[in-house]
Formats: structure tokens, sequence, C-alpha cells
């Protein structure tokens, strides 16, 4: 057999859950440990940052990178890593479009400093200490990593050659990527630059509930916890949001065969400019009962001002990557 | 694809628009753009003499594509985009391959002369250049079958049908009974017409309608026949006609009757309204067309006895039913209506059988009046008034809120006939508020019916009971401070009348005819709340075309109507589809939609939004059918995966004018965009100037195709460029021509600010607003105060970089 390939697999700012996935897939890790040498894995193995500093530009083949960039060190990881490496791979929602850490962008270092380090109810803080960057004890400086105001997404901070979505990735998409680092040690054709190991085409393509679709509107939103969701016709045609149309297809629509509407891990299908803004084109043009001709403008509006945290449902995954992608302030001063 | 080359022609209007801006400083820049072949500065482009240069110089330039600035194409009365695509027709160039900067309404004649007017106008180039540097040919030419379908063979239908055989064109006509002519035979005595007060008998005229229809080769009666299913394809409507079986042969039937004298079963049939019974064979009067004898298959038992006696032995009980299936390339809907209001209204006492509707009582004052219950002359009759329309205020929910607007007149003309011919008989009319005979023959009517000293109450139904002496009784409410009958002799007291009749007459409402074979949802037909399908917008241009194109509603089919004005329909529907059907085709306009399979997913949702039925889902996928759409972008703007989008009307090029639209703005003023829904409110941006208004400079607008065929993905974009405050204008309320893309939008804008105060970006930076043609005033004054609350808030932080 030919010479191995190398990988490097890594943690920034998630939860884990991506580590355990690829510890989740059983005997699969022996076909990756049979093509590839894993020469750095901080988790799961004993490598230190400063092995990785010692690597060769180049030396590392793929790199598996999970988790947002939140923090000056992981920036700085990920840059590292990009350096060492041929291929390097989003892998996971979080580092590819910002996953459930990104919502932090509705805040700012500031506010999760002070909520986290004065305000909790349990913190006892008089002094109102709070991380620095460097500070001195007894003579010496202490350094800590910096805390962004933002979080980003890997791409916003390094080159990225393919995103592997999903939160986390599941079992199936994790395969598919291994054929792809299979591919990539037997030299042969790899995907496009930036081509994301999902479907091209939207959930509902695949999803076992399309079939019940009718053309109706959908007169009133409901949300999930409201009801006990008919467990065979889309959401849609009930009245629960789903993300499904808006959001890559590959993921098997684990989330709707447990009876829960798809909240978009996989990332939007590549002709959309911006998952949020379109599913409130979307839902703003077919909730609410129709015949708006006979209808008070307030009851007219009530249908879609029934959709509470526009964010939350539809940027669940994917905020730091959106087009506005953290809140903002106005002000001329600012 | 071959690169594209260019040609601008920049009209000064003899100093109209050159004297407010530097045209020979936009001619110069012009040059610079990309793929520009041609340029030229001309005096009054719209003159004979500057069209001839015009085709010569696109023959010399080999320009493939042309770029004009100067007037607006919406408003202009010389150079508007018809008069364009026309010219260009001409000259050889695609008629989509054009795009207009406007530079004279909303530009040299809306801002003060100077050089941020010019910087304007030179963006607007750029703007139109974008745009057109992305068009593509229009689509090739429809085929349409000459062929038409009429759905029922009412005076409506039938007077289509005469038309278009008239000039040569086949015609189906569909007609669930066993006759042609509808409602308009079961009614005797007609209304000649709304300005003679003449009358007519339909035994008379009915039959010339009907056989001058049968006669004619060119049209293919059914009658007992349905339309089993319809959907539209490649520009035509494919249907499925299913027809009764044949039992009685045409040829050899000679309608002596022997047969009805046989035949054992009883059949109630809708021409008596069910009162009176004919046989399982027979006709359903002697006049009826065809003149053949028919057999009501739900009654008959097939016993044979009619086979046996026919002398001609034109039965043949083992006949079949037998479905035809053809392309039609035109839809008349002319289903009639219905009258099921009274049904579901236990006050008015329709329960009892001496209670009976307007049209029952037409075949009662044909047979002879006679109570139902009993056979006996009545000695009291009370017509009641708006039965079941005009059911606003304090009788919501209670009856359609239309007035059926041929009733009152219907119901003089009934009372006249009693009080004329049945001396005994006394009459009172009950009414709602308000008489309303409109119009000359009505009027005529009442006034005739009240010099004959029948007696008119007004009053609201309480209820229609059965009374103690073996009658009917009324109870009135009383409505206003009127106390008493006409005559005097009914008193209201404490607000309260309680009136005796033996037979009361309810003026039930006009409704659409039950559709029992859903043709509204296979059409695709909009519909009004009282099920009425809705007419195309402005109604004034293409009057009885529904919202589906080619697909007529004529006759009550499409609101209460009097038999003279069904015919009339019919005939103003005919002549609208004679152009297709003289060309046997459609010529396809610039824009339409088009779904990309490699992307969509059938999630129905554009079918959903489409409100002209041009979408349909498939097994294979989702079909848009350009022929039958109008291009405005609502599916494009609904579509979760942009599978769906518009030709010439892409988020591309909407997205490269935004990138040009702003280089002329100085820096610290807000960059305004207005998105301008094609007719109302761009038309209102220009109406300002020639209504001698001023606007502010840094406002650019883009003409959309409607206010909601812009993706609010597409808004969020634009904030991201750095747009400071957008403006979407969208027709007045019941006045957007696709029906409700004004509200949809008013919907998205409310949920798109829900997002922006999450975000944290000022609400006031989106703005919709209901802008008609004539609301310049509002425009202007809008775009002022887009620019004075945005200059407060300072510039847009979403259009800088984010990654803090
Ligand atoms: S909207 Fe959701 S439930 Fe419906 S078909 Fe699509 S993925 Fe399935
Ligand atoms: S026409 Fe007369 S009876 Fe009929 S709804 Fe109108 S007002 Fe009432
Ligand atoms: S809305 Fe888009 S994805 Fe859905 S069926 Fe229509 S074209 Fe296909
Ligand atoms: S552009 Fe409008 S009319 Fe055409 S298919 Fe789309 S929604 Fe229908």
């Amino acid at each position: 057999m030919d010479k191995k390939i190398t990988m490097a697999i890594n943690w920034a700012g998630a939860c884990g859950g991506c580590d355990v996935a690829i510890l989740d897939m059983e005997e699969m890790l022996f076909d990756i440990v049979d093509i590839a040498d894993i020469v750095y894995w901080p988790v799961a193995m004993d490598f230190k940052r400063d092995d990785l500093i010692a690597m060769k530009n180049g030396s590392i083949d793929i790199v598996l990178f999970n988790g947002t960039v939140r923090t000056s060190e992981q920036e700085e990881d990920a840059r590292i890593l990009r350096d060492r490496c041929k291929v390097m791979i989003a892998f996971g929602a979080c580092s590819a479009f910002g996953g459930i850490p990104g919502l932090a962008n509705v805040s700012d270092r500031e506010e999760i400093f002070r909520v986290s380090y004065e305000d909790t109810p349990s913190t006892v803080n008089p002094d109102g200490v709070r991380p620095q960057t460097s500070c001195h004890v007894n003579g010496d400086t202490i350094t800590l990593p910096e805390f962004y105001d933002t979080v980003k997404t890997l791409d916003q901070v390094v080159d990225v050659d393919y995103y592997v979505p999903g939160c986390p990735p599941t079992s199936n998409t994790i395969a598919q990527a291994v054929g792809v680092i299979a591919a990539y040690a037997k030299g042969e054709d790899l995907p496009p630059r930036g081509a994301s190991i999902s479907s091209p085409k939207a959930l509902c393509e695949e999803c076992k509930r399309a079939a019940t679709k009718t053309g109706q509107r959908i007169p009133e939103v409901i949300r999930p916890h409201e009801v006990v969701a008919d467990p065979d016709r889309c959401f849609l045609e009930q009245g629960i949001l789903c993300m499904g149309p808006f959001t890559a297809g590959g993921c098997g629509g684990n989330c709707i065969n447990a009876n829960m509407p798809c909240r978009g891990c996989y990332g939007p299908t590549s002709k959309l400019l911006d998952p949020g803004a379109e599913a409130l084109s979307t839902f703003g043009s077919i909730v609410g009962k129709g015949g708006e001709d006979f209808q008070l403008r307030g009851q007219m509006k009530a249908p879609v001002n029934n959709i509470k945290d526009p964010i939350g449902s539809f940027y669940r995954f994917t905020f730091p990557s959106a087009l506005v992608n953290r809140t903002v302030k106005e002000g001329k001063n600012k | 694809m071959a690169e594209p080359k260019i040609g601008v022609w920049i009209c000064n209007c003899k100093g109209r628009i050159s004297g407010s801006l530097d045209t020979a400083h936009l001619t110069q820049e012009a040059a610079k753009l990309p793929n520009v072949v041609f340029v030229k500065e001309t005096d009054i482009l719209c003159s004979q003499g500057e069209m001839e240069n015009l085709r010569q110089e696109i023959g010399e330039s080999g320009a493939d594509r042309v770029l004009f600035a100067g007037c607006s194409p919406r408003t202009s009365l010389r150079f508007p985009e018809e008069f364009i695509t026309a010219t260009l027709q001409k000259t050889g160039v695609n008629r989509a391959m054009y795009e207009v900067a406007n530079i004279r309404e909303q530009c040299a004649w809306l801002h003060e002369p100077g050089p941020e007017t010019t910087a304007k106008a030179l963006d607007e180039i750029a703007m139109a250049h974008a745009r057109l540097r992305l068009d593509r040919e229009s689509l090739p030419d429809v085929l349409i079958s000459d062929k038409a379908l009429v759905i029922g063979g009412g005076p409506a239908g039938l007077a289509a049908a005469k038309d278009l055989a008239g000039v040569g064109k086949e015609v189906d006509i569909v007609e669930k009974g066993t006759y042609l002519g509808g409602r308009l035979c079961q009614i005797s005595l007609l209304f000649q017409s709304e300005n003679w007060a003449g009358k007519c008998v339909s035994m008379c005229v009915g039959p010339v309608q009907a056989s001058g229809v049968v006669m004619n080769p060119l049209i293919g009666v059914h009658t007992q026949s349905r339309i089993s299913h319809i959907e539209k394809e490649d520009g035509n409507f494919l249907a499925t006609i299913q027809c009764a079986p044949k039992y009685v042969d045409e040829d050899k039937c000679t309608a002596c009757g022997e047969c009805a004298r046989v035949c054992p079963e009883y059949a109630l049939s809708s021409y008596d309204e069910g009162l009176f019974s004919r046989k399982a064979i027979d006709k359903d009067f002697v006049r009826a067309v065809p003149d053949v004898y028919n057999i009501m298959d739900s009654f008959c038992t097939k016993c044979g006895e009619c086979e046996k006696i026919c002398p001609t032995q034109a039965i043949d009980l083992s006949a079949k039913l037998s479905i035809i299936q053809d392309t039609y390339g035109a839809v008349f809907l002319g289903t009639g209506f219905d009258a099921a209001t009274v049904h579901n209204r236990p006050e008015l006492g329709y329960a009892s059988p001496d209670v009976v509707t307007g049209m029952e009582f037409e075949r009662l004052l044909e047979h002879g009046v006679k109570r139902p219950s009993d056979g006996e002359t009545p000695e009291h009759i009370v017509f009641v008034l708006c039965a079941g329309s005009r059911a606003t205020r304090d009788k919501e929910g209670q009856g359609v809120p239309h007035c059926s607007k041929t009733c009152c007149g219907i119901t003089m003309k009934q009372a006249m006939r009693v009080a004329q011919g049945m001396m005994e008989t006394e009459v009172t009319i009950i009414y709602y508020y308000d008489i309303r005979t409109y119009e000359r023959t009505f009027e005529s009517l009442y006034d005739t019916v009240q010099k004959m000293g029948i007696e008119f109450v007004k009053g609201n139904i309480d209820a229609i009971t059965a009374s103690e002496e073996g009658g009917l009784a009324v109870s009135l409410n009383q409505l206003d401070d009127q106390t008493e009958s006409s005559g005097g002799e009914h008193v209201f007291e404490d607000g309260k009348l309680l009136l005796n009749a033996d037979m009361i007459v309810l003026a039930s409402a006009q409704l659409p005819q039950k559709d029992p074979d859903n043709l509204i949802t296979q059409l695709q037909l909009r519909t009004d709340e009282a099920g009425f399908p809705i007419e195309n917008q402005p109604r004034i241009f293409r009057p009885t075309e529904s919202l589906v194109d080619r697909v007529y509603v004529i006759g009550a089919a499409s609101g209460p109507k009097v038999v003279q004005q069904a015919v009339e329909q019919g005939h103003a529907a005919a002549m609208n589809v004679l152009p297709y059907f003289l060309k046997g085709k459609k010529e396809m306009g610039k824009f339409a939609s088009r779904i990309d399979p490699d992307y969509c997913v059938s999630c129905r949702i554009c079918e959903t939004v489409c409100p002209h039925g041009a979408i349909k889902f498939t097994t294979e996928g989702m079909v848009c059918d350009p022929a039958f759409c109008q291009a405005c972008g609502f599916c494009a703007a609904a579509c979760p995966t942009h599978a769906a989008s518009l030709v010439n009307f892409s988020d591309q090029q909407i997205l490269d004018q935004v990138d040009v639209a702003f280089k002329g703005v100085k820096n610290g003023d807000p960059k305004i965009l207005a998105l301008l829904c094609y007719w109302c409110s761009y038309a209102a941006a220009d109406m300002a100037s020639i209504n001698g208004l001023k606007a502010l400079t840094n406002f650019r607008s883009i003409r959309i195709r409607c206010s909601s065929s812009v993706n609010t993905a597409l808004i969020m974009e634009m904030f991201k460029q750095g747009v400071d405050g957008i403006l979407v204008g969208g027709c007045p309320p019941q006045g957007c021509h696709h029906i409700n893309g004004n509200y949809l939008t008013d919907k998205r804008t409310a949920l798109m600010h829900n997002l922006m105060e999450q975000l944290g970006l000022s609400t006031t930076r989106l703005r919709f607003d209901y802008i008609g043609v004539s609301n310049y005033q509002l425009f202007v004054d809008t775009i002022a105060d887009m620019d004075k609350k945005l200059r407060d808030l300072g510039p847009n932080p979403a259009g800088r970089d984010l990654n803090r």
C-alpha cells in the first residue's frame, strides 16, 4: 500500500460533540487509521501545541477542524494548522457556519463578561475581576488568549477546502468525508474546492414527508412545543416551521424521523444568500390564510408576527456566516 | 455566450433634459462602460427621423442590445415601453434586449439642475447598463389552440360560442343540464334591456339563441356533461369531457313524446327548481334545445318501456358514457349562479314549503301560483328583499356581503305579475333599508308597482315561522324611524311588527354556482370571499378575464347579472380572445419565471403563491408554464432554494444595480434605495416631477416587477452592501396587479422588522408603503422623511465589516 497520509484533528470553540462523533464511528475509525497517521489530536491523544508548531509547513495532509473561532488562541491554532496542512476541512456546523455557539453573536464580550463575572447570582466577585489577556502576578506575567467580541467561522480566519456540516456530522456524512480523504490518499480526483459534504438539494428532496405537501398556505404558525406533531405529514403543512427547504440535505433527516422539524444544522443550500432572510421571505409569503383584501392591516400581519425570535429560529446554526452576522449598534458616534 | 454589444442613445429632449444635467458628460462616460460599442446623444429620440437613424445606427454598430437614457418607460406619453418594443421589432433587436435609464422624470425634472443631478443620471445609466448586460432574449412564441371550451351553456356561454364560431373557430360547449339556455329558459318574462322598459319572453328568445348554436357545425354541444379533468399544458388547456350516455339518437328522435308517455318513473329536474316533476325520459320543456328527449340517469330504472314504444327505434338503453379529450386555447367559465344562502338561515323559514326563492317563484308564475303545501291560491304573498344579500353591519356572517343587484328589479316584476293576474291576492314587499331598482327598466317597474298600491314595509326579518292560524308569520324588527308601511296599514309597535302571509318569496342572493368538479382549483383561479373568481387587475384592461390568462369568467359566474349583461359579457370575452385565436400564438414578454430542476425540491411553495396559476406540480417536478406566467416574481421571492427565478429580473441583475447605484451620492448623505413596483409606485415617482414636485437627489430607484418580487434576502444583501435605507413601494390596497403582492410585502416587512430589531438595526431603514400612481406627494414626502431620519441615525452599521 501507498505511504500513509497524515491527519490532524483540532477542537476549537465547540461542545466536543464533533470529536465524540468521530469516536462514535466505531469500525470506520480503523478505515481512517488504515490510510492515515493521526499526527495531532489533542483531545484524544497525547499531543501538545509545541509538537504542532514544530512540524514543517505543508507536512500534514488533512486537518479536521471543529468548532468556531472565538478566542485569539483558536485563531492562532487555525493559522498554524493551515500553514502545516494541505487540505483544511471545516468539520461540523460550528466551524462551517458558526453553530450553536455562534448565537453568542447576539451579544458581545462586554456583556458576556459582565453577566458571567458579575451579574449572575452565584458569582462572588467583589473586586470585579475579569479575564485579562495578561496580568502580573509576583513579578511574572501570565497571559490568557483574547476573548473576541464576535464568534467567527473557520473560513473567516483561514482558507477552507471542504466543509463537513452537521451538529454533529452524521456517521454517514463522516463516512463520505473519509471517502474524500481516501481519494486524496490515493491521489484520485477530489470534489471542487469549497465543496460541502452534503446534498446539493435541500432536505425536502430526501424527506419522507415531502409527499404530503399540498401547495396550501399555512394559516397560522404553530410552535413545536404547542402540539404533538403528526408523525407523517410535512411539518410546514401542519404550520410548524421547518428549515428543511432551506437546508442542505444529506443528514438523513434524523430530526424529522424523531418528529422534530429541521433546524438547519447542515447549513444553507448553495444558492442562498442568507438562510434567515430567505426563510423570512418564504414564510412571509405563505403564512396567513390569504384573502388579505378583507382583513384589517393588523389582523393581516398577525400570523407573521407570531413568528418569534427570527434569529434563534432561522439562524440557529448559521448566525456567524449570515449576511449580518452579529448584532450591531446604531448611532453616529459609535 | 458571446460578449454583449451595447448601443447607447442618450436623449437630451431638446433641452428638457439637458437643461438640468450635462448630457455631454453622460455621453462621454457612457462610452467607458464595458461592452459599449456605440454612444450617441440625440435631440428628440422619439421623433420619426431619430427612429430612422436608430435603425441604421443599430445596423451599422452591430449592437445587439440597446440602452436608452431619456424619459420614463412607464409614463412617457411618447416613448413608453410598448413603443420601444414595437420599434425594436423593426430593427432586428430582440424585444427584450433593451433597458431605459429614466433620466428625465426621475432625474432632470425631479431635481434642481447641477452636478448632483448629472451624477445621479450617470448612476442611472450604469444601473440600466448593469441590467442590460445580463438581459436575455425573450422566449419563443407559444402556439395557442384556436379552439375554445365553454363551460356552461347559459346565455353568456352561448353568446361567446356564437361569436367565435362566427369567425370560423371551433367551440365545445359543456352543459351539465339537459338543454341550452340555462336560467334564461326558467324566467318566462325577461327584461329586454337595461335602457328600455320592454319585456321579452324566453319562450321566444331562448330557442332562437340556442338553435343558432346547435345548428352551427363548428360548435360541439355536450349536454348532461361535465369536465372531469382540466389542466394547463404548454400554454393551452387540456380538458377531459365526460358526456352522458346517448340513450336517445338525435338523428332518429322526432320528439314525439311517446317514450315519456309510457315511462313509469318520475324525475325532478333543475328546470322547475324541483317543484314539478317530469318523466325519467322527457324534455324539460317543450321548446328545449336540443330538441331530443333525454334520460335522467338517476331516476331511470332501465325498465325498457320507452325503448319498446319508440316509433323510430331511437332509444338504446345500453348506451355508455363517452369521453372527449381535447386541447383548447381559451376557457369560458359561464357556470351561472346558485341561490343557496337561504338554506342555512333558519330564521328565513325556507324549511316551510310555502317559503320559496325568487327562482322558484318564477316557475310558480309559469305553472300558476298555488301554495306548494296545499295547492290553494294564496291570499297574501309577502316578498322579502335582501334574503341573504347585504349581510353587513348587524348581519355580518349571515349571508353574503354583496348586493345581488338583480333581485329588487325581479321582485318588482314578480309583484306586478301577481297584482295584475291574481286579483284576490294581496302583496307586500319587505325591504331592508332601501330599494335598489337602478337604471330605467327596474325603476319604471318600481314606479308602476308603487302606483298599483302594493304595500312596502321597511324592516329587518327577525323570523319567519308557522303562524297559529295555519299560515306563515313574519316578525320584523324596525330598522330606523320609519314605523309605518307605505299604505299605513301596518305599524311597528315597540320596534316590532308581525305580518301574516300564506306564501313568502325570498329574494335570495346570487352566489357562484356549486363547483362539484373543482374547476376553480383545477384552473388555479383565485376567488373573492363569496367564491366569485377574481378578475385581472386593473379590471378595465382585460374585462371578464380572470387572473389566469385566457380563462374568462362570464355571466353570473363572475357576479350577479341580469340576462342581458351576461350576454354582453359573453360577447366581450370572445372579442378578448380573438387576437390569440387569429394569430394562433402568444408572443412572450420580456420577463418569465423559470424553475431550475437542479435545485427545486418540489416544495410547492411557488405554486402556493403564484396568483396566475402558472405553476403546476407534477410527479416529474414543478413546471412553470411561461405562457401563463405574468412575471410577478412571487415565486422567486418565496422559493426557499432559489430554484425559481425571473428571466431578465434576476437576483444578479438587481444586486449589480445596487452595486453601481450610489457612486454619485456624497459620502455622509444617506443612500436611499426605492424599490418601486412596476405599475403603481414607479409611476408615482414619475408623476412627482410631472406635477412639478422636487425631491432629494440621494435616492435611486429600481423598477421591480411587483412589490413582492424581491426576496427579503436581497434586501439584507443590499444593507450589507451599504445601502442606508430601503423603501419598497407597492400598489394601494385592493390595487395589486397580482392580487396580494402588496400585502405579502407588508407582511414580510413586518417580519423583517422583527429580525432587524433583534439585530440592532433600526427599522427606520426599511419601509414599505402603499404608493399608488396618484400618491406622488406621499412618495416625495416619504423620501424626505427617510432622509431626515437616516441622517439622524447615521450610516448603516451593518454595511461595514462586521467581524470585530
Ligand atoms: S419542510 Fe421539513 S418536514 Fe416538510 S418535507 Fe421539507 S424537510 Fe420534510
Ligand atoms: S338588488 Fe335589492 S334585494 Fe337584491 S341584494 Fe340588492 S338591495 Fe337587496
Ligand atoms: S418554491 Fe422553489 S423549490 Fe419549491 S417547488 Fe417552487 S421552485 Fe421548487
Ligand atoms: S412570476 Fe408570478 S406569475 Fe410567474 S410563475 Fe412566478 S408567481 Fe407565477
